[in-house]
């Protein structure tokens, strides 16, 4: 992807007409100029994510929400959160694991309530 | 009577049957025999005397008297010969008394063919005066016989005859070396000298003719070599040429054999040895430096080895000739067959059989060649290594030398003294130093495969390094940037480590196979049968040779110590680039990435990989935001338009090092794209949701004035700068702060670039310290304000330290090591004074808790140190007391 062609498709330009007499310096005054300049740019941003939960950590395993859990290497989609009906967020995996460990109905380690993922 | 004591069985009872008549007769016959005696060796060759000489022994033989005449006549002979032969001989010389105080290796000013016309008339006339005294000693030895003849009957006994002339030789040179003057050795080793070098400037015409090889250096004598070619371009037909040349050749090698013989009959055989066998020396050594000296791009081994058959092996076969010690030795030459000549028969082109002499003198030849070539390639080590990969035909020549002589431990010393003063001097950058590093590891390997001396020679560069700050950074550069990142003046030392990554994976797999225990037995009998011990240098301490496989990566991480810190500095380092990355190409990121995690782990490199993958996520959520955007927002048709120049990188924050964020406000426009962008997002990612680094990215901007156009790569402090002056012409320095958000000498700071650009003019304001920033209008007010204006300008804003996007290791040490602060000052104030080791040793011995404490000594060190620059402690003696 080449920047410079880019930006010649794209004529998104801020174009910015400045008349503002009383901040001038006497000479603009006294041209009476307008003066114009365009900026043309190409914004590299960087961000982080987060899990929108309102924990740190998750419950089960103790590791960081934004982290994985002990068995995943990469985190974010492979190792997504998943909320109950309690609202209580896990990663994923852990809280599969405690729920299949369970002989009978599975509880939410958090609060007891029986566990039922959120919709 | 004087004679009595010498009867030879001390028969006292033959004195008694010596009646007065006999006694009489005995003194006669003594002082005859005395006469002729005296008469015949001091008379220049009268031997008129000798039927008297021989009356007058046999009569004293008649009673017994012959050790008598015996003992009288050598002690004539000796003082005869003391006075005529040997003061003579050396008087020749005494016109060179003065050479006995230069030095041996000056050139002589003296005429050759004078001192060996000197030497000539000088043995002629010795030997013809031991000729003339050996012919008396016949006549004694035949008197001796001719009475035996009478009385007996006896025949010729040889054995008297061996003893007395053997008894002569031994008188003759004992005589000689008594009465040698000090200046004969240096002028026989002088007459050698030349000669030879004579000799040589004529075998090296033919040995050029031969070989044709190797041209430059072969004219050791000039001056030689020019009276040469004067003579050889008077010879029109070759054959003639060479035909001469060899006649020349075999007048040389006669002279010096002449000359030797002399010598040898005087019983000089060592001196005349020791003398031709230095000049050889000499010569060979004269020509191992001309040929090898400074060239380190060829081997010169081969040509030396030639050099030494064609020269002085084929002066030293005719000498022997000469001399008539020849001696062939069919059978046992090839007992004794230098361990270099794979075929001893064909090592000495025109000598069919070479003697046993010869053969030795070739071993000793090639020895000193290759010591010789061996010291001055030591000597240059150095440079050798600086140039490595050019100069590898030196290092394997130095690898036979080695082999040949085995003084590897003189390398190491020399070696490691010339590190020492060249190399590990604060002058010396970090970078160059590595690279010598490597360059030595691998240079050192081509000689010593099991790596006994590298260790030796590494230590003190290791221990160098370790001292140094930056030396975990120059590594991971070194490792990770194929393009040499750190402009240095050497070469790009960082290729030769990224090629070290590539062909490391090859020795990692073929490690891989070795360590299987799965090996069947043929295997494990064929490594066993390529067991060799370690070398006697080898430390016993230091593990054996399985364990001691030269890595290069291994020791440059044995330098930092610990592969963690390496893969810490190198996370830092990849996410610094990463974040300046204004595309997603991370395909030369992901290869080295590959090949760490082939050398240190999957694991440790975790987070590095994470980060990649992030960059890899990055990428296609970006191309998904864009394609929803565009889609949904059909009617805010401007809006689509602007997210195309919104790119981002989306980071896995938990697993990036510590960001340094300050907080900015970004352009209007901007802000707006990236709520929408992050709207987006988390539409399509629910439910995450993105938190902007603000100051974090680049930016490429290109700003159109009425008469130019400028392109620029910068921060997004600097962008938010700029776009500011789009609506409005003049800002003062508070306005400006507060409309961006950061504090107002930060700003300072930041515009800085653009008024060092020539875009943005400061004046000073109403209030003092307020600044009013004015955008300059066009190039005419630019050039005037000194300011360097480019078209295309490719520089990221940020060139200071404190720029950086990612907390510096040390920064996040510092953050880290601040826990421990305030138990450090506690400890101090119960014990006043502490050594660094006890802190050190209290720290891990009382937080075992969280946070465990994990650092180590250094790291603990140039915290404190730290401590120490803030006024809170103090270091007197290399105790640390608080400050108060």
């Amino acid at each position: 992807m080449k920047w410079g062609e880019k930006v010649l498709t794209c004529d998104f330009q801020l174009m910015v007409l400045v008349w503002a007499p009383h901040f001038l310096p006497i000479h603009f005054q006294l041209n009476h100029k307008m003066f114009i300049l365009f900026v043309k740019y190409r914004w590299h941003a960087v961000s982080s994510w987060t899990w929108d939960a309102q924990d740190e950590t998750c419950g089960i395993c103790r590791m960081a929400f934004d982290g994985c859990c002990p068995d995943c290497k990469l985190p974010g989609d492979d190792c997504p959160l998943i909320w109950g009906q309690c609202n209580h967020a896990f990663h994923l995996h852990c809280i599969l694991k405690w729920v299949n460990s369970q002989t009978s109905q599975a509880h939410c380690p958090m609060c007891r309530r029986e566990w039922q993922f959120k919709g | 009577m004087e004679e009595q004591p010498n009867t030879p069985f001390f028969n006292l009872g033959i004195l008694d049957s010596l009646t007065q008549d006999s006694v009489n007769q005995i003194i006669e016959s003594y002082n005859g025999f005395c006469n002729t005696t005296q008469s015949l060796l001091s008379g220049a060759g009268d031997l008129s005397v000798g039927a008297d000489f021989v009356s007058h022994i046999h009569g004293l033989c008649k009673f017994g008297l012959e050790s008598l005449v015996r003992d009288h006549f050598f002690y004539v002979l000796e003082e005869t010969f003391e006075r005529n032969g040997a003061s003579r001989l050396w008087r020749h010389f005494d016109p060179y008394s003065y050479v006995a105080a230069s030095n041996k290796n000056d050139d002589l000013d003296i005429d050759e063919a004078e001192i060996q016309s000197v030497l000539y008339t000088a043995l002629e006339e010795i030997s013809s005066e031991k000729q003339y005294q050996e012919k008396c000693l016949l006549m004694l030895v035949h008197a001796f016989q001719s009475y035996k003849d009478q009385v007996s009957g006896e025949r010729h006994d040889l054995g008297e005859r061996n003893y007395l002339t053997s008894k002569y030789q031994w008188i003759v040179s004992s005589v000689l070396m008594a009465t040698l003057p000090r200046n004969f050795p240096v002028i026989l080793h002088w007459y050698f000298k030349r000669r030879l070098e004579e000799l040589s400037t004529i075998m090296d015409g033919e040995f050029q003719d031969d070989t044709s090889q190797n041209k430059d250096g072969m004219d050791l004598d000039e001056k030689g070599n020019v009276g040469k070619c004067n003579k050889a371009s008077a010879m029109d037909v070759d054959e003639s040429y060479n035909d001469n040349k060899f006649l020349e050749n075999n007048r040389i090698v006669k002279s010096i054999g002449k000359v030797v013989l002399g010598l040898r009959n005087l019983g000089f055989t060592s001196m005349a040895e020791d003398a031709y066998a230095s000049a050889i020396f000499l010569l060979l050594k004269a020509k191992v430096y001309s040929v090898a000296d400074d060239d380190f791009r060829s081997s010169v081994l081969q040509s030396i080895q030639s050099w030494i058959q064609a020269v002085p092996l084929q002066f030293l076969h005719a000498l022997l000739v000469y001399l008539g010690d020849t001696v062939s030795y069919k059978s046992t030459s090839s007992g004794i067959k230098s361990p270099l000549a794979s075929q001893p028969s064909s090592s000495c082109p025109g000598i069919d059989t070479p003697s046993e002499g010869l053969v030795r003198w070739k071993l000793r030849l090639e020895y000193f060649a290759y010591e010789t070539l061996q010291d001055l390639r030591i000597d240059k080590l150095f440079e050798i290594i600086v140039d490595y990969p050019e100069s590898s035909p030196a290092i394997e020549d130095l690898k036979l030398c080695l082999e040949y002589t085995g003084q590897h431990s003189k390398l190491v010393e020399s070696f490691i003294s010339a590190l020492r003063y060249r190399l590990l001097t604060a002058g010396a950058s970090t970078n160059d130093i590595l690279h010598q590093y490597v360059s030595t590891i691998k240079a050192l390997r081509t000689i010593d495969p099991a790596g006994v001396f590298l260790e030796a020679v590494g230590e003190p560069i290791r221990d160098y390094l370790r001292g140094r700050r930056d030396t975990i950074k120059c590594i991971v550069t070194m490792l990770t940037d194929g393009t040499g990142g750190n402009s240095s003046a050497s070469g790009n030392p960082g290729d030769s480590l990224l090629e070290e990554l590539n062909r490391d994976e090859e020795i990692q797999e073929d490690a891989g196979v070795d360590d299987d225990f799965n090996t069947d037995d043929r295997q494990a009998w064929i490594n066993a049968t390529r067991w060799q011990p370690d070398p006697v240098e080898a430390d016993p301490y230091k593990g054996s040779r399985n364990q001691r496989k030269v890595d290069i990566l291994g020791m440059i991480v044995g330098i930092i110590g610990s592969k963690d810190q390496l893969v810490h500095e190198y996370r830092t380092m990849l996410a610094e680039k990463l974040l300046n990355k204004l595309d997603y190409d991370i395909d030369s990121e992901i290869r080295t990435l590959e090949l760490l995690k082939i050398h240190f782990g999957e694991s440790s490199l975790q987070k590095c990989e994470i980060m990649l993958n992030d960059l890899i996520g990055s990428k296609r959520i970006n191309t998904n935001v864009k394609a929803t955007i565009s889609q949904s927002s059909q009617t805010s048709g401007e809006n689509a338009i602007s997210m195309d120049t919104i790119s981002a990188t989306i980071m896995s924050s938990n697993f990036w090092p510590p960001i340094q964020d300050e907080p900015l406000n970004l352009p209007e426009p901007v802000d707006q794209l990236l709520c929408d962008y992050a709207k987006r997002f988390s539409e399509i990612k629910t439910p995450r949701k993105l938190q902007w680094k603000k100051s974090l990215g680049t930016v490429k901007l290109e700003l159109q004035f009425e008469d130019r156009v400028m392109q620029f790569t910068v921060a997004p402090v600097h962008a938010s700068i700029i776009m500011q002056f789009q609506d409005q012409i003049s800002w003062t320095s508070k306005n400006l702060a507060a409309a961006i958000g950061i504090p107002v000498d930060v700003l300072i700071r930041r515009i800085n670039f653009w008024i060092s650009k020539g875009i943005i003019a400061e004046s000073p304001g109403a209030d003092p310290c307020d600044h009013v920033y004015t955008i300059l209008e066009n190039l005419a007010e630019t050039s005037k304000n000194g300011g360097s204006s480019g078209n295309t300008q490719e520089l990221l804003g940020g060139d200071e330290e404190e720029e950086r996007s990612v907390a510096s290791v040390e920064d996040q040490l510092r953050k880290e090591m601040n826990v421990y602060e305030k138990f450090i000052l506690g400890m101090l104030t119960n014990f006043g004074s502490m050594a660094l080791d006890r802190i050190h040793n209290t720290l891990k011995m009382f937080c075992i808790t969280d946070p465990t404490y994990d650092k180590s000594l250094q790291q603990l060190q140039s915290f404190l140190s730290g401590l120490v620059s803030e006024e809170k402690l103090e270091l007197r003696d290399g105790m640390y007391i608080l400050k108060r």
